[in-house]
């Protein structure tokens, strides 16, 4: 066993050109290019920075569905198509700052636009020393999938407040070729798994435009001109799961929303959590005050009411770690309005791990 | 019962009921044989009562459960099952104590056995995954990839076989578990081909606008593959008895 993963390790460094001594079988190092977070850190980079096309599983629930996804930066600009293949027939298509939200089985576009570009790979979440308190990242020595030489990378998380992956990547391109979602005893609850998928330096526009017709629809976009104002209530939490950290909260429009949304986000390093407080609404029953909580594949969602205004946590982890973030939310004090500025962005020193993409603008 | 968690009466019952009832025997010793599988425990029987040598690696002994199964399935073929889970002779006059060593031996947390008879029950439920993936895959993807490699465009992925590290030569096995791994990586725990099934929670509320703007607006601070993660399952949502709910008049609240 031993041999076999000196071995192994021994033809990864030969590849990658370090000829390292592995004379000891007993104590591998592990070069920094060759860590597990080194090759999650390429993974993500791949994802956002490459042109690729491809076809994957989305499989959750006992149920599998078909997708296609299409990825395309071209002079800085991020397109990207996401499309239901079977099934609902939906589509996202990012252009830039904007995704158009294409429901066919709602009759409804949602457009969802982001107050402005920010730099493209600034919100990757990065492994840092402290993620390494809260996960185990681990890689297996090199194997085969579906044809191709790949690692798998495993996230473990060390407590029941997050969800680990366990991540095959492809070892000339760090395309990620499957994803698996896992809670923290190890059961897959979400898998991808791509079918096909080619990189290739040119996809045309026309790749990228729906291929349904929205003739019907409605069409919700939030007005992104007007201005937000400014927050009235700064909102804080009480308590946080173990290595969770505030990284920005500020307003922001919702598409097809009056009022605009306070937004906070909450980080571990990996998996993130976002807060949404609603201003407090006319004709709220008391039953809907009790709040309640939603499943959406990997997504968790917990609503809640605190002091009239509804509560929202949302993020790819446990119910129960957005249940608790969402019970924990407070008003943290009264602004004077008008506010100097709709976003309270934390300094930077208090944001090691996840710099959200457009340094929280909103 | 497979955990102790099962008070002593209710474990005489099922046992009783066991000991008569040869398709539960042969499904709770599948059970049994799964979760041992799973949890890469030597199997007490390496041979099995029809006569075959199970393998050595996971896929064998994947493989070997699943030409059981279909032997269980074609008849008498829970008696083998049980046979090759138990490591026992389990006739239908099999004693109590047949069982009992067995139950004791395995001792098999409550969460695999749990995890094992929900997705069972989900196969029988909804569609079953690995054989959809068997069978969407193969014709469609040749053709992609016929296309994409007269263009000159890197293929990653090359279909139709979803039936990553297994053993060529087995598609018996890969219909039936297309995605189970059968390469043991040193510490790392070997990983399953099926997805837990949750408690479906899903309302009609559940994609409502409020809560799709919710969840898109996350993904903008997720890493990319969260973020993936999440619209596809925004994407792939069922639509099924959703009302088409205006924006703001549907509560996230609601959703339960």
């Amino acid at each position: 066993m031993l041999r076999q993963a000196a071995a192994g390790v021994l033809s990864i460094c030969g590849l990658l050109g370090t000829a390292a001594a592995l004379a000891d079988e007993a104590a591998v190092p592990v070069t920094p290019r060759d860590s597990p977070r080194a090759w999650l850190q390429r993974m993500n980079e791949a994802l956002t920075s490459r042109n690729y096309d491809g076809t994957f599983f989305h499989v959750r629930d006992g149920r599998v569905e078909t997708l296609r996804i299409i990825h395309r930066v071209h002079d800085g600009e991020v397109r990207e198509r996401l499309v239901s293949l079977d099934g609902s027939g939906r589509e996202f298509i990012r252009q830039g700052a904007e995704l158009v939200c294409y429901l066919p089985d709602q009759q409804m576009v949602l457009v969802e636009r982001r107050a402005e570009d920010g730099p493209l790979l600034g919100n990757l979440p990065r492994f840092d020393d402290g993620t390494a308190e809260l996960y185990d990242f681990r890689s297996a020595e090199p194997l085969r999938f579906n044809g191709r030489d790949a690692r798998l990378i495993s996230v473990t998380p060390r407590d029941a407040f997050r969800y680990g992956y366990r991540i095959w990547i492809d070892e000339r391109t760090a395309m990620p070729l499957k994803t698996q979602l896992c809670d923290d005893r190890g059961r897959v609850i979400e898998q991808i798994v791509f079918s096909s998928l080619a990189l290739s330096s040119v996809i045309p526009d026309s790749a990228f435009l729906p291929e349904l017709s929205t003739e019907g629809f409605q069409w919700l976009r939030q007005d992104s001109r007007s201005p937000v104002g400014a927050a009235t209530v700064a909102w804080g939490a009480l308590r946080l799961p173990p290595g969770f950290r505030m990284l920005s909260q500020g307003l922001q429009r919702m598409p097809g929303a009056t009022q605009p949304v306070a937004h906070l986000v909450f980080s571990d390093g990996v998996a993130s959590v976002s807060v949404f407080v609603e201003s407090p609404r006319q004709g709220v029953s008391a039953e809907e005050r009790r709040g309640g909580a939603a499943n959406l594949g990997s997504s968790a969602a917990y609503s809640t009411f605190v002091d009239g205004y509804q509560v929202t946590a949302v993020g790819e982890v446990p119910a129960k770690t957005v249940r608790f973030i969402a019970g924990q939310v407070r008003a943290a004090r009264s602004r004077p309005s008008p506010g100097p500025a709709p976003v309270t962005p934390l300094p930077s020193a208090q944001v090691p791990a996840f710099v959200p993409r457009d340094g929280g603008r909103r | 019962m497979f955990d102790s968690e099962l008070p002593d009466a209710e474990c005489e019952l099922v046992a009783r009921r066991l000991a008569r009832d040869d398709q539960l025997k042969g499904q709770w010793s599948r059970y049994a044989l799964i979760g041992a599988v799973i949890r890469e425990e030597p199997l007490r029987a390496r041979r099995s009562a029809a006569g075959i040598m199970v393998g050595s690696g996971v896929a064998g002994r994947v493989a070997q459960t699943l030409e059981l199964d279909e032997a269980a399935a074609a008849g008498e073929g829970g008696r083998v099952a049980g046979s090759a889970a138990a490591g026992q002779r389990s006739g239908a006059g099999g004693s109590l104590a047949h069982w009992a060593r067995p139950v004791a031996g395995l001792g098999i947390a409550a969460g695999v056995a749990a995890l094992s008879i929900l997705w069972l029950q989900s196969r029988t439920q909804t569609l079953d995954p690995s054989s959809a993936l068997a069978s969407t895959v193969v014709p469609a993807d040749g053709r992609v990839l016929g296309a994409a490699a007269s263009a000159g465009v890197e293929i990653v992925v090359a279909p139709p076989s979803l039936v990553d590290a297994r053993a060529p030569g087995d598609p018996g096995a890969s219909v039936g578990r297309s995605g189970e791994q059968s390469s043991a990586a040193g510490s790392m725990r070997e990983p399953r081909s099926y997805v837990v099934p949750m408690p479906s929670k899903q309302t009609p509320a559940l994609t409502t606008p409020q809560l799709a703007n919710y969840v898109v607006a996350h993904s903008e601070y997720s890493g990319p593959m969260a973020r993936r993660s999440t619209l596809s399952a925004l994407v792939a949502a069922d639509s099924a008895g959703e009302p088409a709910a205006a924006a703001g008049s549907a509560a996230a609240a609601d959703v339960r």
